[in-house]
């Protein structure tokens, strides 16, 4: 995944003083963060507040980019680490998987209590599916999935060994797709035919 | 059983498996339902999964822009550590070090004839050094002190580097 002309090139023209190159960047790598943003900060509207100090940030940081590894997982990092920062401003908790009781207050949850919004598209149906994970479930397949992230880079991003994000994926996937049957099951019958 | 069906054939959708596998699994998903029946979900999980990322106001990138215009690109974190710093440190915690040895070695009798079976002696003789006069001394504590906060800050800096290498992941 890249802008088409080459992320490294576009960052060199950056880099020499040429603001608009980012602004490319910034097009193409927008949704990507923000969506991975959400994941971490359900309100639209501070998302893209977040989303836009990860550009800002990046772009002050530019220099130490080196071009190592893809502007894309470096990117990443930066947002992860700016929504973890704004989380904390916000003492608003992040539900690891390390926190004790999440996943069983989550499937305490009964179909009922979740909102009654018909579903009626894929997008809609992996967006409410999402928001009943925990972060730490939402944020790996977000990178996975809609970021094409590979493993190697998912565990740069989260700092975590390659063989423990591939398990993490799987382990989300499952929680992903019992969620959905638990909690949209006819929406999933009409959708696909699990 | 039904969890490790379900990995192999993740991926083998993602062909993330080695060709050995990648036979083993066809072959299995050629012969058993069950494989086929899991095969089917996993597709259609897969499928579902690659949505197009959400996008933000048709703004955004023209507010990031108008923010841009306003920063500067800092210099790399590299280009101000100043490695003369470094390399006075360095210097100084070695002459300490040669200090400390050259006052330990001065302690020593190295004129013991012994024989060999009483080698240890001299090392016995470390023992009647009267450390407690030693490390009352006040520039030895003070040689100690200065020991101590350099370990700590040496530590704070090795410290703040992993930090700063794990949070840009070594970029």
């Amino acid at each position: 995944m890249s802008t088409g002309v080459n992320d490294n090139e576009l960052i060199a023209r950056v880099k020499a003083g040429d603001q608009q190159a980012y602004a490319v960047i910034v097009q193409h790598y927008q949704g990507y963060v923000f969506t991975l943003v959400l994941r971490y900060v359900p309100n639209r509207e501070d998302a893209e507040e977040v989303a836009q100090d990860v550009f800002i940030k990046a772009y002050r940081s530019l220099a130490d980019f080196r071009g190592e590894a893809r502007f894309s997982t470096w990117l990443y990092t930066i947002a992860r680490t700016t929504c973890l920062s704004f989380l904390r401003r916000k003492q608003q908790p992040v539900h690891s998987l390390e926190k004790p009781g999440v996943h069983e207050a989550a499937s305490q949850l009964t179909a009922s209590e979740t909102p009654a919004v018909e579903v009626k598209t894929k997008n809609e149906l992996l967006r409410r599916a999402y928001g009943l994970l925990n972060t730490d479930d939402s944020t790996i397949l977000t990178l996975y999935y809609q970021a094409e992230q590979s493993l190697d880079e998912i565990g740069r991003i989260l700092g975590i060994e390659p063989n423990a994000a591939k398990v993490r994926v799987h382990r989300a996937r499952t929680r992903l797709r019992d969620k959905m049957l638990q909690h949209f099951p006819r929406e999933v019958k009409d959708l696909s035919s699990f | 059983m039904k969890e490790d069906i379900e990995l192999r054939i993740w991926d083998f959708v993602e062909g993330t498996c080695s060709p050995d596998e990648k036979a083993a699994v066809q072959q299995n998903l050629d012969t058993d339902p069950e494989w086929q029946r899991i095969f089917r979900e996993v597709k259609e999980m897969q499928q579902l999964l690659a949505q197009e990322p959400e996008l933000p106001s048709l703004r955004f990138t023209k507010n990031v822009m108008e923010e841009i215009t306003r920063q500067r690109i800092a210099p790399a974190a590299q280009s101000y550590i100043n490695k003369r710093i470094i390399w006075a440190i360095g210097i100084f915690l070695g002459t300490i070090i040669s200090a400390a040895l050259a006052y330990g070695f001065r302690q020593m009798n190295w004129r013991d004839n012994s024989a060999p079976v009483k080698e240890f002696k001299s090392l016995d003789k470390l023992n009647n050094i009267d450390f407690s006069q030693v490390f009352n001394n006040n520039l030895v504590n003070g040689f100690l002190l200065l020991n101590i906060i350099l370990g700590l800050f040496f530590l704070d800096r090795f410290l703040a580097n992993k930090r700063r290498k794990h949070q840009s992941g070594g970029f």
